[in-house]
């Protein structure tokens, strides 16, 4: 549970605070950024806005009793927000180019010595969650990356429980290779 | 979907590579910090505003302006239901609200606009506005910016400097001269110092180059499109059109080499020319291609790519028969 006193000392402006915040939450921002569009630079920024966002707007973040972690809902509202308006921005990549950036920022296949094959099933499922739309992907990062609960990603994307449900529904069958059969 | 079943759905792919490897996507220490020192100095600006730290800088954009002067005062009587002057105090009365004017220390002020917008040329003057029920746009406008009263007492500071605003109670927004400026809104005790246009424009420019020599695309073409907002260089659209086209926008890139061709002439002007029309043949376009190709030859029959667009042009038109 938050604590309020952590809370008051953020909105006081408390620079330690601040910091220790950013060291427990940046590496999760990161993450999601990335795995949105697989571009290191796109992450570090998202992290940056996201977290002077969070400095100059900290005063009106009000406690959410019906969340485990509002504070962390907060902040990944503020990251969803700036990258939609961002990935407005830039064209999508096509598969290869975007696997390929995957390949090299996850290690996936250095760090479990995949094979040929393998390497192959990968990039199929890969593929799959490339062509996901935005707001597919961003609930599929959420849900099975970071492990929100539907009712943190409700929040999140200001959307309903069962909505984030369904579509996690849609989710599994679009992505065939990945929940019928994966390495 | 009971919340039993959710877990169970997120449990049922622990043990996907992929979501795993996804998992595993490390934030390095050493780009933790990079990027925690550009959000203490963007917030260390916030800070400043607030406890009135001091911006150095200049301005050059808009009209002149001028100041309160006995004279003109005459004319403010005339058209004004009543104005009193009091010493250095005059007393100006608009529709309702009382705008006094005290210390002035240059004298002349023209009045514009239905007297609702204020020029300061150079001096002070204290603002202080009495809120009435309806809520009149007023303004005090410098070189620097406008400052529009939101009901308040605030000083407005013009000297070879800068404009400096210090709001003694209530709120004010200001303005600056620019396009994809920033507005400040100032509450009671904060001030700030209106960068001059030229400095803030140098600044927007050296930092967007940075960015791009980082192959930080998105903050380079963030800051690099605001300084193409207010004044055209080549080399700006260059890396814009450069930035475009790493993002596979193609129709961007094109826009920006467009715009290199209208604005600059030799060399400069045939590289874009052949830029554009690659791009061109790139999203399909191959009759605008070929009239591209053909422009060129009639301008630079010698151009610097003339035989190469010769060759690339014939080979075009053999495709199209």
């Amino acid at each position: 549970m938050i604590e309020e006193s952590y809370i008051k000392n953020l909105k006081a402006g408390n620079m330690n605070d601040f910091h220790k915040l950013y060291e427990d939450y940046s590496p999760m921002i990161y993450r999601f950024a990335f795995s949105m569009r697989n571009d290191k630079n796109f992450a570090e920024d998202v992290v940056q806005e996201t977290f002077i966002k969070v400095y100059k707007n900290i005063e009106s973040f009000k406690i959410d009793n019906r969340l485990e972690n509002p504070l962390k809902s907060w902040i990944y509202k503020i990251a969803k927000n700036h990258i939609v308006t961002e990935l407005k921005k830039f064209k999508k990549l096509n598969d290869t180019e975007m696997f390929d950036e995957y390949i090299l920022h996850t290690n996936c296949i250095e760090d479990k010595g995949i094979n040929l094959n393998d390497s192959e099933k990968i990039k199929k499922i890969y593929e799959e969650v490339n062509r996901l739309s935005d707001k597919k992907r961003a609930t599929f990062n959420l849900f099975f990356v970071e492990e929100l609960t539907a009712d943190e990603i409700a929040s999140i994307m200001k959307e309903g429980r069962g909505t984030i449900l369904k579509r996690v529904q849609r989710i599994r069958e679009e992505l065939k290779t990945l929940f019928e059969e994966e390495i | 979907m009971s919340y039993k079943d959710e877990k169970q759905l997120l449990d049922s792919k622990r043990d996907s590579l992929y979501i795993n490897s996804l998992k595993g996507v490390e934030f390095s220490q050493k780009d933790k910090d990079k990027v925690w020192e550009k959000i203490v100095a963007e917030t260390n600006k916030e800070k400043n505003i607030k406890h009135n730290m001091f911006l150095n800088f200049r301005m050059a954009i808009a009209v002149a302006i001028l100041l309160i002067a006995i004279t003109t005062f005459t004319i403010i009587n005339t058209i004004f239901n009543q104005s009193t002057i009091n010493q250095n105090i005059i007393t100006l009365k608009t529709g309702g609200e009382v705008l006094k004017i005290e210390q002035v220390e240059i004298e002349r002020v023209e009045v514009a606009n239905l007297k609702e917008v204020f020029f300061l040329d150079n001096g002070k003057i204290n603002v202080s506005v009495t809120p009435s029920k309806e809520k009149k746009h007023i303004e005090i406008k410098t070189v620097d910016a406008s400052i529009v009263v939101k009901g308040t007492i605030f000083n407005v500071n013009k000297d070879n400097n800068g404009t400096k605003v210090d709001v003694i109670r209530g709120k004010v927004e200001v303005f600056p001269f620019g396009k994809g400026r920033d507005s400040y809104i100032l509450e009671k005790d904060m001030s700030i110092t209106i960068e001059p246009f030229n400095i803030w424009l140098e600044k927007v420019k050296s930092e967007g180059v940075e960015a791009y020599k980082n192959q930080n695309y998105s903050v380079a073409e963030k800051k690099l499109i605001i300084y193409n907002m207010n004044e055209y260089s080549y080399d700006i659209v260059s890396i814009l059109a450069r930035v475009s086209e790493q993002k596979n926008d193609y129709k961007e890139a094109i826009k920006y080499y467009n715009i290199i061709v209208e604005r600059s002439s030799g060399v400069k002007k045939e590289t874009a020319l052949l830029a554009s029309a690659l791009l061109e043949e790139r999203v399909g376009n191959i009759k605008r291609t070929i009239s591209i190709f053909e422009e060129y030859l009639q301008n630079y029959p010698d151009g610097v790519f003339s035989s190469e667009i010769e060759n690339r042009l014939k080979k075009l038109k053999n495709s199209k028969k």
